[in-house]
């Protein structure tokens, strides 16, 4: 989403896919989701950077999974059948990111995203859009463009 | 041993620890204040050469006094143990470094007494933003957030960053210490941005800047305010905690 996006999306809102990582709910927005496709097996890369999982085939296209939990820094976890690869467009980049459900598609308002307060690393300050308040809990907005660097993306696109 | 002693034995470990943590003294420098062999009044031309047995009469004072160095004598030698580390200090020789007293503790104040574990800690009221409860739907934890932060708390329009206290301010050696429990209450301190997950909440005490006992310069803790002497803990400096995380926080961007 670019600045102008989100100036003009101050009062009209943005959709976001929303999806679970490990008891966290995040989002991704609607625009960059190309496709969410059930858990199916993931062919591993030998010499792949260590976030691809590997590689699936899907319509004759292979697609590069990302291992979210890697980049989030979370517990590694056997997927299991309930988890889904979310299809994401990056530029002119396609890729999946794995992740343990997906849950729904949510409008947001500009005017409701915060800026997420540093906690962690530059890295994951990068792709964080924002966080949202809804009841209880706290929406983590991710920008997937800044998911990977420039460098790595060059890798995804190679494997 | 009786049971006098067993009482006193962790009473004393806990002492001895928390006055561990204002004796961090560098060290190039003397522990001048802790009153060494010398003392201005075996200055006395009758004993010139007297070097170190002190006097029956000496008290080796548990507090901090600046001690008058300028000596009457014509020859004030003050057989110092250490003089070429003494010469080390600042020009005014054997002043031991002012205690860094806050300024809300320039006079009474209030402070609210909590535990982390087995640590009970001290946070004056007056920087004190609010107190609530661990939420039952937990905090949201960050990507690749560090180990000493549990997430954010969104409280009052603003997304509070609660940290796990334990980890930060009980040393890595005092594993009993630790909590076994999970948190039950956050005190966010400041301006809200930061919040102090806590075992458990106290009661609150009205203290005067003499009941507690001062940090002076240097230390590898900032956070530590000082000692309050009636109640065996460590009274935090809130300001020093936010800038020492947000500190810790860009030091793990640049990693």
């Amino acid at each position: 989403m670019t600045d102008k996006d989100r100036r003009q999306g101050d009062t009209a809102g943005s959709r976001w896919v929303t999806f679970r990582l490990e008891e966290e709910t995040y989002g991704i927005n609607v625009m960059q989701v190309q496709e969410v496709l059930p858990m199916t097996e993931i062919a591993p890369v030998p010499g792949a950077p260590p976030y691809v999982m590997g590689i699936i085939n899907l319509r004759g296209n292979v697609v590069t999974v990302i291992d979210t939990r890697m980049r989030f820094g979370l517990v590694q976890r056997e997927p299991d059948q309930a988890c889904r690869i979310v299809v994401i467009e990056a530029g002119d980049q396609v890729a999946g990111i794995l992740v343990d459900s997906v849950a729904e598609v949510i409008e947001v308002k500009e005017s409701e995203v915060d800026t997420a307060p540093s906690v962690g690393n530059e890295e994951s300050a990068r792709y964080i859009y924002g966080v949202v308040s809804r009841g209880n809990d706290l929406l983590i907005l991710i920008d997937v463009n800044k998911m990977l660097t420039r460098e790595e993306w060059q890798e995804v696109a190679t494997v | 041993m009786s049971v006098e002693e067993k009482l006193l034995a962790p009473q004393q470990a806990l002492w001895n620890y928390l006055d561990a943590l204002l004796r961090e003294i560098p060290p190039s420098l003397p522990e001048t204040d802790e009153i060494q062999d010398w003392d201005p009044a075996a200055l006395e031309p009758a004993a010139p050469t007297v070097e170190a047995p002190p006097r029956p009469v000496v008290e080796r004072p548990r507090i901090i006094r600046r001690q008058p160095v300028v000596a009457p004598a014509p020859r004030p030698v003050p057989e110092v143990p250490e003089p070429i580390a003494e010469q080390a200090v600042a020009p005014p020789p054997a002043e031991p470094p002012a205690a860094l007293q806050p300024e809300w503790g320039q006079a009474e104040f209030q402070a609210l007494l909590f535990s982390v574990g087995g640590l009970t800690l001290a946070v004056p009221l007056v920087t004190l933003n609010s107190v609530v409860p661990w939420p039952e739907h937990g905090v949201t934890p960050m990507p690749n957030q560090p180990a000493w932060c549990f997430g954010l708390l969104h409280y009052r329009e603003r997304n509070v960053r609660v940290v796990d206290t334990g980890t930060l301010v009980i040393p890595p050696d005092r594993e009993e210490l630790r909590p076994t429990e999970p948190p039950e209450h956050i005190l966010i301190v400041g301006d809200g941005s930061w919040g102090l997950a806590c075992s458990a909440i106290g009661n609150v005490v009205r203290l005067a800047p003499d009941d507690v006992r001062w940090r002076r310069g240097g230390g590898r803790r900032p956070w530590l305010a000082g000692t309050v002497l009636g109640h065996l803990c460590a009274l935090l400096d809130t300001d020093a905690f936010a800038r020492m995380l947000a500190d810790a926080g860009r030091a793990g961007a640049r990693s």
